[in-house]
């Protein structure tokens, strides 16, 4: 289970530079980065997840706290997360194969989103976990081309505002 | 002695009043420079930033000083703002006179120097095309500031140099960058001017450490029988040197300061073990070697102090004070973590401190300092380094100088034979070792504190990098004294090849112009010293010429090796004290 930050930054090309180009220079260690929309469409999240055996999560922590682009930090290590990817997987499929295909998609609970002469896509949603399993099912068709979003996590059942706001307030 | 010949111009009282204005962004921007109180200004103009210069010529106010080269130009600010607290400032063109900020702004950012950079910018319809004179410098200086602004309005323009200058001051210092297209300089807008206070980076600052943290260092101090203070270059951007002192003083702990600490603590005081590190005196080394706490405050664990990190004081519990967060736990773990600014912690924790038994760890400190004191050997046929570094600090010492060092053997030479007693007076490069910061960093430092006497110590490797300052410095009649400890090598490098790589002297002879002749050329004093006896004298002869800058080129000992030396990577127990001769605890 990794140590997840949730970076709140300035959407923008200029932040994503600011963020990425921190943690390169920096040579912090951390793993695959995902980045998601929120309620607010001048913010972008981006989730880090930290391996707190290789580096201090609060050190990352209080590197990007440097970036004036970075609006808030918050260290989701030990919270109780809902976390959901989604991928979008082109599977090659002569029509003899949709039914075969649409049952699987079924038990995951997936969707086929497009149907064209030789493929299908399927829309799959879920823990990564469940996610990589579908697609791994869908190998022996034949996978042409799969986009991920990566993680997309929120606390659950806390009704505070968004850590951007809460951290706004702290510092008025 | 009169060192404050220059001519001083009045500063414009500061305008505080909110007001608007209609005028072209690059007035803006000067606007906004005086409401922050620049004095001087050091750059080079060109294409992009004209309209800025434009702008200058209506600000008398505002010294501007010509440098020949922009990397003169950004050490001439961090040598004002070392010397003086205050955010050094300079003035680049685009493209090449940007990215010759490069060396200077990564300096600024190793060693929390203050200061402010512009750059001009082509025309925003050309940015991005490889215009003439182009170059992505919110890219390539995006590490090396503490933020850049690319000012894409006019209307952005007020705001990004107020920031840039709260920001370069703001918790732990460092420089900033503030990027100007030509064609928004020459834009005309209404503007609204405000009081630079107006303007705060709001971020999210650690709260001041509680009492129960207070007090958990007060324990450890408590408890500890071989405590010791590592003071670094923090102490002395906060001014917490009377705090390190009373601590001190109050818990009987004795003090070892980092190459950017010197002057945070008097080295005439018992309690100072001097520099420590990897040319630090033995006695410091030893001292924090084996303690049992480290105090540490503004200092970051480089390897130039700790050597091997893991062999470093291993039985020591660590007490870090610093007001940047990610610099807890990055080399070395802090048992307990203070933030926040040096002097206001503390003062916080001075009443809770009771001071612990130190007697035996006093004791043995003594032994370890009388044992291995610096040392060198001066005959009567060729001069040593340490010998002529000794004579300048006897004969200069009086006067209270700022002593700008380049880097290589004569820096660290310095270092531990000067006796470092007060802050802001040891200006030099620490954390990036720049060749060629010395001679412009004195010239800004003389432009700031023009009622002192500016010395530069420098080496003939180093000197030749940045020679061209001299010129500059002839030119505003700068009574600065250089003196290059020559000794026709790139000693540090010719120090390494000799002890690590067999004698294998490669790229390292200098085959040097004649200094004092260099000198005279371009207008300053120059003396040339071969011989012990002359040494003296011609330090005299310097400080008696206060017109203009004198190059004392001293010809020294070629192969002299800079000890006590710990060889990178490796420990305590690893002190050579002279070839093959290690210092036994």
């Amino acid at each position: 289970m990794p140590h997840w930050l949730a970076v709140t930054i300035e959407n923008s090309v200029e932040s994503l530079n600011r963020v990425f180009h921190l943690l390169r220079q920096r040579h912090l260690p951390v793993g695959p980065i995902s980045m998601c929309r929120t309620e607010d469409p001048q913010d972008l999240r981006l989730l880090i997840p930290v391996d707190p055996a290789r580096v201090d999560p609060q050190r990352v922590r209080a590197n990007l706290e440097k970036l004036l682009c970075v609006k808030a930090v918050e260290d989701w290590g030990e919270r109780p997360l809902v976390i959901r990817d989604m991928a979008l997987v082109k599977v090659r499929a002569p029509s003899e194969a949709w039914v075969e295909i649409a049952q699987l998609a079924e038990f995951y609970r997936a969707r086929i989103v497009d149907v064209g002469p030789e493929t299908l896509i399927v829309e799959v949603t879920g823990s990564a976990e469940k996610v990589d399993s579908c697609i791994a099912r869908l190998q022996r068709f034949g996978v042409v081309e799969v986009t991920r979003s990566g993680p997309m996590a929120m606390v659950r059942g806390q009704a505070e505002a968004a850590p951007a706001d809460r951290m706004a307030e702290a510092a008025a | 002695m009169d060192t404050a010949t220059m001519a001083q111009t009045q500063v414009a009282p500061r305008t505080i009043r909110r007001e608007r204005r209609r005028m072209k962004t690059a007035w803006a921007v000067m606007e906004a420079l005086v409401r922050e109180g620049v004095e001087v200004i050091f750059g080079v103009p060109g294409g992009a930033s004209l309209p800025l210069y434009d702008a200058l010529y209506d600000y008398p106010q505002i010294r501007h000083v010509l440098v020949r080269h922009e990397q003169c130009a950004i050490h001439m600010a961090e040598g004002y703002a070392r010397a003086t607290g205050k955010p050094g400032v300079c003035f680049t063109t685009s493209g090449p006179g940007a990215t010759n900020l490069v060396t200077g702004l990564t300096d600024a950012m190793m060693d929390s120097t203050p200061l402010v950079a512009i750059t001009g910018q082509v025309p925003t319809f050309f940015m991005g095309g490889d215009a003439f004179q182009e170059a992505d410098v919110i890219g390539v200086t995006m590490s090396i500031t503490k933020h850049n602004w690319l000012v894409r309005t006019p209307a952005q323009a007020p705001e990004a140099v107020h920031m840039a200058f709260r920001l370069a001051t703001d918790g732990r210092p460092g420089p900033t960058l503030v990027d100007l297209p030509r064609d928004v300089l020459l834009a005309e807008a209404d503007f609204i001017l405000e009081d630079p206070e107006a303007f705060r980076p709001s971020r999210p600052r650690p709260p001041f450490p509680d009492e129960r943290a207070l007090r958990q260092a007060a324990d450890l101090i408590a408890q500890s029988q071989r405590p010791i203070l590592y003071v670094g270059g923090g102490v002395i951007h906060s001014g917490a040197a009377p705090e390190i002192r009373a601590l001190a003083e109050k818990a009987r702990i004795p003090v070892a300061t980092t190459l950017m600490g010197l002057g945070a603590f008097p080295e005439d005081h018992p309690y100072a073990l001097k520099m420590l590190g990897m040319h630090g005196t033995v006695y410091a080394n030893f001292a924090i070697n084996f303690s049992d706490l480290i105090i540490a405050v503004g200092a970051r664990f480089d390897d130039r102090v700790t050597g091997k990190l893991s062999a470093f004081a291993p039985h020591a519990k660590v007490i870090h004070i610093d007001i940047d967060p990610a610099e807890i736990n990055k080399n070395r773990r802090a048992d307990v973590a203070l933030i926040g600014d040096a002097k206001s912690i503390l003062r916080a924790l001075l009443p809770l401190v009771r001071p612990p038994d130190t007697e035996a760890w006093w004791r043995q400190i003594e032994d370890w300092r009388a044992r291995y004191p610096l040392r060198y050997r001066q005959g009567e046929d060729v001069i040593k380094p340490q010998f002529a570094i000794q004579m300048i600090y006897e004969l200069t010492k009086d006067y209270r100088p700022i002593v700008t060092l380049d880097v290589g053997q004569h820096q660290m030479w310095a270092a531990q034979f000067f006796t470092w007693t007060e802050p802001r007076t040891c200006i030099t490069s620490g954390g990036l070792g720049t060749m060629g910061f010395g001679l412009p960093a004195a010239v800004g430092a003389q432009f700031g504190r023009p009622d002192r006497l500016v010395i530069n110590i420098n080496g003939d490797g180093s000197f030749q990098m940045t020679f061209q300052a001299l010129i500059t410095a002839v030119e505003w009649q700068l009574p600065i004294k250089v003196f290059i400890i020559n000794n026709q090598y790139l000693g540090m490098v010719r120090q390494w090849q000799e002890l690590f790589y067999n004698r294998r002297y490669s790229a390292v002879y200098l085959a040097n112009p004649d200094f004092a002749r260099m000198a005279e050329a371009v207008g300053a004093a120059g003396i040339r010293v071969e011989r012990p006896d002359q040494v003296e004298p011609a330090v005299r002869q310097a400080l008696a010429i206060t017109d203009r800058p004198v190059v004392v080129d001293i010809h020294v000992d070629p192969e002299e090796n800079c000890f006590p030396m710990i060889p990178s990577g490796m420990t305590v127990f690893d002190t050579m004290i002279a070839p093959g001769v290690k210092a036994v605890p």
